[in-house]
C-alpha cells in the first residue's frame, strides 16, 4: 500500500523560535540591576562629578527599561506563538509561568530590584526547560554572565 | 476503491491527529468532497509539500480547509492560501 506524508505544520516554522533571546535581555537587566545598586555617590561634591555620576545612572536606569521590555516581548512571543495547546498537557503550569515572568519584567523596569531580576532569570530559565522539553532537546541553561 | 496510508507531521490538527499518526485514506477519484472531511493535498503555492487540513466551507470545485488545533498559530490553511481546488487533492477521510 502507499504510504505518504502529510504535513499539518503552522506557516511559521517552529524552528525560528528560541528563549536565548529572551535570556540575554534578562541578563541585561540584572547586570543593570546590579549596576544601579553598586554605584557609589560622588565623594567631591562638583558639577562635573555630579553630571558623570547622573549620566552614568541615567544610563543603566535606560538600559535596564529598554531591556525589560524587550524581554517581555521576547516572552510574550514566545508563549502566545511558540506554545500550543498540546503543550498543556505536559506543562500544566505554563500560563502562570509566563504570566509571573511578564509580570517580573514589568516590575524590574520599574524598580531597582536584585529579588525582582533574580527572579525573572530563574522564570527565564524554568521557560528555557520548558521549551527543551518541548522540543525533545537536552540543552543546559548556560548564562552568559 | 484504492486506499493509501498517510503520516502525520506536525500538530495543526491536533487533538485528533497527532504528530507521527497514520491514518487510513481513499484515493480521490473525483468523489464528493463534503464538510468535516480531512483531505490529503498538494500545497497551493507549493507542489512539492502535501498537507492535511479539514473541510470546513465547500464552494463550486474548490474547498475551504482549515486545521483541527484551536491555536490560530497552528496551522498553515485557506487563512493562509485560500479556497483549495479539486485538482489539488490526493485522499480523503469520512
Amino acid at each position: 500500500m502507499t504510504v505518504i506524508t502529510a504535513n499539518a505544520h503552522c506557516d511559521g516554522p517552529c524552528g525560528v523560535y528560541d528563549p536565548a533571546s529572551a535570556r540575554i535581555a534578562g541578563e541585561a537587566v540584572q547586570s543593570m540591576t546590579k549596576k544601579m545598586l553598586a554605584l557609589e555617590y560622588p565623594t567631591v561634591f562638583s558639577s562635573e562629578s555630579m553630571a558623570a555620576y547622573m549620566n552614568t545612572m541615567s544610563r543603566y536606569a535606560s538600559i535596564k527599561e529598554e531591556e525589560s521590555q524587550r524581554c517581555k516581548h521576547e516572552l510574550l512571543v514566545l508563549w502566545t506563538d511558540f506554545f500550543k495547546p498540546q503543550h498543556l498537557e505536559r506543562n500544566p503550569d505554563l500560563h502562570e509561568t509566563f504570566w509571573k515572568a511578564a509580570k517580573l519584567c514589568s516590575a524590574c523596569k520599574v524598580e531597582v530590584s536584585a529579588e525582582h531580576a533574580q527572579e525573572l532569570m530563574d522564570a527565564i530559565e524554568s521557560i528555557h526547560n520548558m521549551f527543551w522539553s518541548v522540543k525533545g532537546k537536552d540543552v543546559p541553561w548556560i548564562r552568559a554572565s | 476503491m484504492d486506499t493509501l496510508k498517510v503520516v502525520v507531521s506536525g500538530q495543526s490538527m491536533w487533538p485528533n491527529l497527532n504528530d507521527g499518526d497514520t491514518i487510513d485514506c481513499i484515493k480521490y477519484e473525483s468523489q464528493e468532497i463534503i464538510l468535516g472531511d480531512i483531505i490529503i493535498f498538494y500545497h497551493p503555492f507549493n507542489s512539492s509539500t502535501v498537507l492535511v487540513k479539514r473541510v470546513k466551507k465547500v464552494r463550486a470545485n474548490e474547498y475551504w480547509v482549515v486545521g483541527d488545533n484551536p491555536d490560530p498559530t497552528s496551522s498553515e490553511d485557506s487563512h493562509n492560501f485560500g479556497y483549495v481546488g479539486k485538482s489539488k487533492i490526493i485522499a480523503f477521510q469520512r
